[in-house]
């Protein structure tokens, strides 16, 4: 019997060594300092995003932000079904790309039903921002993308303007010389393969299809090792290595001079991961962005053009854009790399000459079309003679199409194409496809955008629910911890013990489910409290009564544990049942109140039976306890 | 410390002064739903846009009301939440998209420059939506019902194997007519459905002698009526925040009453031959009296901490769970009970005995 109690014990401890362990990362990232999460989210942000993970989430109640759901006004235009899922598609990839602009961790971003989008940005509470967010029609543009040896070039002018201005971050980061590094195969997460822009007639062969690229070496900037130095960046020291040298250069992954990757991979760069908030730090300088602008590069070719640049434009300026997340490449370690172009800023062409796209499987017998997905564009009469000059012209040269500031594709213009019908090959899947037609007709939405719900939290008013939700959770427990121990004095200490453990595992549970804390679900795990010692309560009243009738201490305490416990499964089941109707039926804070009921009514139910019971168990096991002051 | 050692205090016999104080307060809340012309619906079930600023000083409603009317805002309301700097601005919706805050701001900033403010919430509900979460409000309260229903059914009655087996499809067959487009599409057939489940449980109660079932869910619906007739009493907005807490009070509610069932029906047998029902569960109350008393308290102190701590936003909320869990503890002696003895001797096997007495 001692054995199998010693078990039982061991079994507790380490379920709240578990919960602990879950709840380490909430109370972890709690004591960061604004200043010190900032400079994490600069030089760790990996390591950030994991500890948010972690961590509970916080509902938009609590972390101030807006939640929108958005539907097309179809007021004035009917739309037959088939219509309207195609709009909101295409609604759905314009909303995606402008709220990466917001700069949101983790934005959520989603259809509900297919009439309805619904986003969610913690943190933004500029209502105006959001009407913009959904107001604004799209914007489609051709850019012609500048191949590396330039982009090299003025990643040196950007050097240059940074120490120039002084204008370094994280002086101490250190980032080593670029190197040729031993070419290793990269994959990527869908074999994502360089896309082409062919006319009707096809033309020979490209490079080969498997990427090239160097890999890092563990102690330079991407790899996973730079996590050790983050104690040193937080404490203010810095590694130095020998013959190191910050600069913005640097943080870029250099290509390798090959061959075979350069013919294959002429235009863009790539940026580790974790490197991207500095980049983009860096990047949002208007010292840097006025040393892009005013780059002077070779090829004066790029130079003609097919509209007249608007008066304020500086015709032969230059500018840096990022690809689009799903375009993300995943190296041999699993760290990821984002795309960068540089292009020039005046574009080729804009959305309103693409009359149709439409994805496709290829027919025929040529290889590299037969039964692969295909994109096919149709211009408009306009459109087709100045993309004929242009394909002419920038043979072999990338041409990036560009979805409200984000590149979403790149394709290499292969041939000349005249008369405006275009397919582009080297689509890595039929999803792609779709996804590449839907951007490229995201121009114009046949109906507007309206919101139909907002629902904004000041995050003020966020932080300071969060504080009196807590101290009354507090307080709260306080007071009935205190009070258990005057009623039912050792009985109450035991109850009270389960309790604590209880809201350790009530927290634990909902950090490592990642669910959503919300300000009623605060509530809810204030109610929890009263209610989890209604079983505690149940039990002792019956042992009570047991005692009174002058049964032993043991077959008190069996007896009372017995009968209770029919009715505090009852009790529970009841409550249960609501709570799950809320889930069913509740908005997001309300969910959020289902959540922490339920979870406290189980966690309750199991220290109340099984943990109290232990101690009892424990207490009366132990030479000669005959009765105990309950 | 144990504050009552065997308690033996008399509580049935007071149980008809008792169901009078009940209908009255049900009646002053019916009243004050007919005067008011119904509940104060929020804006998640009306639509609109309730908006709460947070200015530097103190600032009066009326002032707050002329800087709405100059903005071109035709159906507004003013409140101070809180206190005198936090204002609370209801709108109705005039078209569709306008950009309400965007007005008001510019108004607020031209009339009150050197009082300056931030926006702390803002919910802006269209109409669609509204009449969204109006349904899902009711089919909420349908489908919790229907669960408790034969949750109950299952639990207490399981003797008549036959009763439960109907009350289950008949549960079962509502909650899939609900969720058709007749019905989620009219608040009106919602409604209806809702009221014809009610009368075919209680026939249901009636052909099988389902007391208990009977007991409990009368004793619900008078939580929720008292609940919301109270609110309508202190003009409080019923939004979804307060439609879960009343689906809380609901399950708090039945928790209190089957503990007391549980111990009838555990007492009932033994003590039969010698004690009328009303008796045995005046014993029973007294039994479980030390709980009812300790988990209430201990439940009621951490709802007033909430309340008083809690801060304005979940207020209402609290208020309305600690109104629940006071009417929801005293339902279970004073209503719940009664109706069990009303049906023992009308309907059950109390039928004989009462008849026996009488002559």
């Amino acid at each position: 019997m001692f054995k199998k109690l010693k078990f039982k014990l061991i079994l507790i401890l380490a379920i709240l060594l578990g919960s602990l362990y879950y709840l380490y990362p909430t109370i972890y990232l709690n004591r960061l300092a604004p200043e010190e999460k900032k400079r994490m989210s600069l030089s760790d942000p990996q390591g950030l995003k994991e500890l948010e993970e972690r961590s509970i989430k916080l509902g938009l109640d609590l972390q101030g932000g807006m939640h929108l759901v958005l539907e097309l006004d179809n007021s004035k235009i009917r739309l037959n079904s088939d219509e309207q899922k195609d709009a909101i598609d295409r609604a759905l990839e314009i909303i995606r790309t402008r709220v990466d602009q917001f700069g949101v961790s983790e934005p959520l971003i989603q259809k509900a039903g297919d009439e309805r989008i619904i986003i969610e940005l913690a943190g933004i509470v500029d209502t105006s921002r959001a009407r913009a967010l959904v107001q604004q029609s799209a914007y489609l543009e051709f850019k012609l993308v500048k191949p590396q040896s330039e982009f090299y070039e003025v990643l040196k002018l950007v050097d240059e303007a940074i120490a120039d201005n002084n204008l370094t971050l994280l002086p101490e980061k250190v980032i080593p010389e670029p190197a040729v590094q031993e070419a290793e195969k990269v994959k990527s997460t869908e074999e994502f393969n360089p896309m082409d822009l062919f006319g009707e007639k096809k033309q020979q062969e490209a490079g080969p299809d498997t990427l090239r690229k160097a890999a890092e070496k563990p102690d330079t900037v991407g790899g996973k090792e730079e996590k050790s130095s983050l104690d040193q960046l937080l404490s203010g020291e810095g590694a130095l290595a020998k013959g190191a040298k910050t600069s913005f250069s640097g943080l870029f992954f250099q290509e390798p001079s090959i061959p075979q990757a350069q013919e294959r991979r002429q235009s863009e760069l790539l940026v580790p991961i974790n490197n991207v908030p500095l980049v983009k730090e860096y990047l949002n300088m208007p010292q840097v962005q006025e040393a892009i602008i005013q780059a002077e590069v070779n090829n004066q070719l790029d130079f003609l053009h097919f509209r007249s640049p608007s008066e304020d434009e500086e015709p032969d300026s230059l500018e840096v854009l990022w690809g689009d997340d799903d375009t993300d490449l995943i190296g041999p370690d699993g760290v990821a790399f984002k795309r960068i172009f540089l292009m020039k800023k005046h574009p080729e062409m804009t959305g309103q000459f693409l009359a149709d796209a439409s994805a496709t499987l290829g027919s025929g017998y040529d290889p590299k079309t037969a039964n692969k997905p295909l994109v096919l564009m149709q211009l408009t009469g306009e459109g087709a003679d100045s993309f004929e000059t242009i394909t002419e012209l920038y043979l072999q040269r990338d041409l990036a199409i560009v979805l409200d500031k984000i590149v979403k594709f790149a394709p290499r213009i292969m041939s000349r194409i005249p008369g405006g019908r275009a397919q582009i090959e080297g689509v890595p899947s039929m999803d792609k496809a779709r996804d590449l037609a839907i951007v490229l007709r995201a121009g114009a939405l046949p109906a507007p955008l309206t919101i139909a719900e907002s629902r904004t939290i000041g995050p003020s008013l966020g932080a300071d629910s969060i504080q009196r939700g807590s101290r009354s959770a507090l307080i709260g427990l306080v007071f009935v911890l205190v009070f258990m121990v005057i009623y039912y004095r050792f009985g109450g200490l035991v109850a009270d013990v389960a309790l604590i453990l209880d809201m350790i595992i009530i927290l634990a549970v909902l950090a490592g489910f990642n669910a959503t804390l919300t300000l009623p679900g605060i509530a809810g795990l204030i109610l929890t409290i009263g209610m989890a010692v209604d079983a505690n309560v149940l039990i002792f009243e019956r042992i009570r009564e047991e005692l009174r009738l002058g049964k032993t201490l043991r077959a008190a305490i069996d007896t009372g544990y017995e009968r209770a416990f029919s009715t505090i499964l009852d009790s529970n089941v009841t409550t249960f049942i609501t709570a799950v109707v809320l889930f069913q039926f509740g908005t997001g804070p309300i969910k959020g109140f289902a959540v922490t009921l339920s979870v406290g009514l189980a966690a309750s139910m199991f220290t109340a039976i099984y943990v109290t019971r232990i101690i009892f168990d424990m207490w009366t096991s132990r030479k000669n306890v005959k009765t105990i002051a309950l | 410390m144990e504050i009552l050692k065997n308690p033996n205090y008399e509580f049935i016999n007071y149980r008809r002064t008792a169901i009078m104080i009940s209908l009255i307060m049900i009646g002053i809340g019916i009243l004050s739903l007919i005067i008011r012309g119904g509940p104060r619906w929020g804006i998640d079930f009306t639509g609109g846009a309730a908006i709460t600023f947070n200015f530097d000083k103190e600032i009066g409603a009326e002032e707050v009301r002329s800087a709405l009317r100059q903005a071109g805002m035709e159906s507004y309301e003013v409140t101070h939440f809180g206190d005198k700097r936090h204002v609370l601005v209801r709108l109705k919706l005039a078209g569709s998209d306008q950009d309400y805050l965007g007005a008001i701001q510019s108004q607020f900033d031209k009339m009150f420059p050197d009082n300056k403010y931030i926006v702390e919430q803002n919910d802006i509900v269209g109409p669609k939506i509204g009449t969204e979460l109006r349904e899902k409000a009711l089919l909420a309260l349908l489908f919790s019902m229907i669960g408790i229903i034969i949750y109950i059914s299952i639990r207490f009655e399981a003797e008549s194997f036959f009763g439960v087996l109907v009350t289950l499809i008949f549960g079962l067959l509502v909650l899939t007519v609900s969720t058709t487009k007749i019905i989620l599409s009219s608040d009106i057939w919602t409604t209806l459905l809702i009221v014809l489940s009610l009368v075919v449980v209680g026939f249901i109660c009636l052909k099988f002698d389902f007391k208990y079932a009977v007991g409990a869910i009368v004793a619900l619906i008078h939580d929720v009526m008292i609940t919301v007739g109270i609110f309508s009493i202190l003009d409080k907005e019923i939004n979804l925040t307060i439609v879960a807490a009343l689906l809380t009070i609901v399950g708090y509610s039945l928790n209190d009453t089957i503990v007391l069932f549980d111990r009838i029906r555990e007492e009932y047998p033994k003590e039969r031959k010698r004690l009328s029902l009303s008796r045995i569960i005046n014993k029973c109350i007294n039994n479980v009296l030390s709980r009812t008393i300790m988990t209430g308290f201990t439940t009621l102190i951490v709802i007033i901490v909430l309340i008083i701590l809690g801060g304005e936003v979940i207020r209402p909320f609290a208020i309305a769970i600690f109104i629940g869990i006071i009417v929801g503890t005293y339902s279970s002696v004073y209503i719940a009970s009664p109706v069990l003895i009303f049906w023992h001797e009308r309907y059950g096997e109390g039928r004989d005995m009462a008849r026996k007495a009488a002559v």
